[in-house]
């Protein structure tokens, strides 16, 4: 691994999920989830993922913790493609990163006590014995704020804020180089939210540890992203620093997301740029740029031709043909 | 943009010191206590809590809808135009519902019925209130999908719910909902189930509808951001009672409840260049207590950074300072200190 090198690199990432069919009939329909997507995680650093739903954001976060197989493209971990993993190469891949889901309770084993869900990874992979796994496993627990008696207890007698904690501490068993934190605090209450918020980026101050963190709400990503991706049915549709992203959007579909927001100040009562209709489906999306059906200020060449990626400034790129006009 | 007079008429709905329990076999959790407030014609009033905090069970005692046996209205009082709810049988609170008060809930999916066009289900609630024959009820039912702004109303009419996406099945529960004219639209979070592109879209209509329309509507959210920008009037609640109470303006510039102030203090907000709101978000401690037999207490001491012994030894009455009012021994004054 050389210095420069990310800790993940994405390559014209697709997954395709085919629809309808049977036993004996060939389906006739495919879900383009995500369609040639590209990004890059350095060591350490969280990038954020945004997009409304159906755009492929859970889908990229389950195939870079390969809980599904890419259609095409290469995931690279440190160098290693782990696209078309499996066996033992899967498995050492499985300790560098990890996932924490949306919904904290059903990511728990409800029969399984708190201290046992958090030892499962690290007796799955041999680490330490009995001893030692219960001393980290309580170390854990204590780092991310459970008390020492509530160690034998089971995920129903926490709440959702306790649960999530959980799930956290059990990523971080194995020392993982990136957690793909996949909605984590979407399924809490607000006041709950921030605490959740800072133990993440307390943990990473003290691990090292990089996040991909996959969230709707934009507020959340700019508060811990450095670096920030915004999808739209399948495609990467602007990525870059976060300030490059939330003050100097180049891409229409960030600007009407952005502009969406609905911030607790009434004299910001703004009037956003409403977009028309909804978001549609990604078994057949429009043609040309797929945000064309919504975008304000699309043309004629909008419907035939798929913008690419291009470059608004050092590493801030845009997919749009008039990005920034 | 408010079409309230101030103090003229009298208010639309009145709830007045409603107490909702839940019997169990571990005891009484008290849902809603002692909670009072009132909605203006055509005001629209943001209630605003986190899970548990007794703002849907409120809403669902309005509507005569709490699950019973095991939930009552204990006491108090639901004037609508002056005319007390409570004690009212079902065949009359039937005639009141979708007809006076109608109600719209998070998920559109689950409250329509898949197996009818969603034509027929707006024309059925016309049907049932109104002296109206069939046909005509359909080209109403055309009117009101127009209304909330669904395209192509005529053939949208045909269509079951399935074939809809998330925001216009949301159109259509308000279609449904505004049908008869009601003079309140109960809206339990109307938009929290929706993508953020398509919450600004519902929002918008939501307004737009209260100025065309002058229907008063009661905004039941968690999210400080939907009520800051769309509500005139505001109410805090926090575990089953009412902690505080204000114009929207005034409760987003001076929040005077420890818990108010918490709450707006832990949102992540978008810094617009400045680096002032970046670094740690400030932490409420602890969880939302459980209602089971609680103590006369504050409900919020556990939580609160400002409690003292009495807080935890006596409940604080609301204290009414004009048209803001707080239920704390030692409410905050002035925003500096929350921000940090």
């Amino acid at each position: 691994m050389t210095a420069s090198q990310a800790l993940v690199e994405v390559h014209n990432l697709q997954k395709y999920f085919p629809l309808g069919g049977g036993l004996f009939r060939k389906s006739r329909d495919t879900v383009h989830a995500v369609d040639d997507v590209s990004f890059s995680i350095d060591a350490g650093e969280t990038l954020g993922l945004v997009g409304e739903s159906g755009c492929g954001k859970s889908t990229v976060s389950r195939a870079l913790s390969r809980l599904i197989r890419p259609t095409g493209g290469r995931v690279l971990v440190e160098g290693e493609d782990i696209a078309d993993a499996a066996g033992g190469t899967l498995r050492a891949l499985r300790r560098k990163v990890q996932i924490v889901f949306q919904d904290p309770y059903a990511s728990l084993n409800p029969r399984m006590r708190v201290r046992d869900i958090v030892a499962e990874p690290l007796k799955n992979y041999g680490i330490g014995n009995a001893a030692e796994r219960a001393e980290r496993v309580e170390r854990l627990l204590s780092r991310v704020g459970l008390r020492r008696d509530q160690l034998d207890k089971y995920p129903h007698e926490f709440s959702g804020g306790q649960r999530q904690r959980i799930g956290i501490a059990r990523a971080l068993a194995l020392e993982p180089k990136l957690i793909i934190l996949d909605e984590p605090v979407s399924a809490l209450d607000v006041s709950v939210q921030a605490q959740v918020i800072n133990l993440l980026v307390d943990l990473q101050e003290e691990t090292g540890v990089a996040f991909l963190f996959v969230a709707h709400d934009l507020a959340v990503v700019e508060h811990i992203s450095r670096r920030v991706a915004v999808m739209y049915l399948g495609r990467i549709v602007e990525i870059g620093s976060r300030q490059d992203v939330f003050e100097t959007p180049s891409h229409p579909y960030t600007r009407a997301l952005l502009s969406s927001i609905l911030e607790p100040d009434p004299r910001r009562r703004g009037t956003p740029t409403i977009l028309s209709g909804d978001i549609p489906s990604p078994i057949k999306p429009p043609s040309g740029c797929h945000f064309h059906t919504r975008c304000p200020v699309a043309r004629s060449r909008c419907a035939t031709e798929a913008p690419v990626l291009s470059e608004q400034g050092p590493g801030h790129l845009a997919a749009c043909h008039f990005a920034g006009v | 943009m408010a079409m309230a007079v101030a103090g003229a008429a009298p208010p639309l709905l009145e709830v007045a010191n409603l107490c909702t329990y839940f019997h169990n076999l571990d005891g009484t959790v008290r849902a809603v206590d002692d909670v009072s407030y009132s909605v203006r014609a055509g005001e629209m009033l943001g209630v605003v809590g986190e899970s548990g905090c007794g703002k849907s069970i409120t809403a669902l005692s309005i509507m005569g809808l709490v699950p019973r046996p095991a939930g009552r209205i204990v006491s108090g009082e639901i004037r609508l135009m002056g005319r007390d709810l409570v004690p009212l049988g079902e065949a009359e609170m039937r005639r009141i519902r979708g007809n006076d008060i109608s109600m719209i809930f998070q998920e559109p999916m689950t409250a329509l019925n898949p197996v009818l066009t969603i034509g027929y289900q707006i024309a059925e609630t016309l049907v049932l209130h109104r002296e109206i024959d069939r046909r005509s009820a359909r080209l109403r039912a055309i009117e009101m999908l127009e209304l909330v702004q669904i395209p192509d109303a005529a053939r949208r009419a045909g269509q079951y719910p399935h074939e809809l996406s998330g925001g216009m099945r949301q159109r259509v529960m308000i279609a449904i909902a505004l049908a008869c004219d009601p003079k309140l639209l109960i809206a339990d979070e109307p938009t929290t189930a929706l993508d953020v592109t398509v919450q600004a879209q519902i929002l918008g209509l939501l307004r737009d509808l209260r100025d065309r329309l002058g229907t008063a509507i009661v905004l039941i959210t968690h999210d400080l951001g939907v009520v800051a920008q769309s509500c005139d009037r505001v109410v805090v609640m926090y575990a089953g009672r009412k902690i505080e109470e204000a114009p929207v303006d005034e409760l987003f510039r001076r929040p005077l409840h420890p818990y108010t102030r918490g709450l707006l203090a832990s949102m992540p907000r978008i810094s617009h260049g400045s680096a002032a709101h970046r670094g740690r978000l400030a932490e409420i401690p602890g969880t939302v207590p459980h209602l089971l037999d609680p103590p006369a207490a504050c409900r919020f001491a556990p939580r609160c950074p400002r409690a003292q012994d009495v807080c935890r030894s006596s409940e604080p009455a609301l204290r009414h300072d004009g048209g803001h009012s707080v239920a704390c021994f030692f409410p905050g004054d002035g925003v500096q200190e929350i921000r940090q």
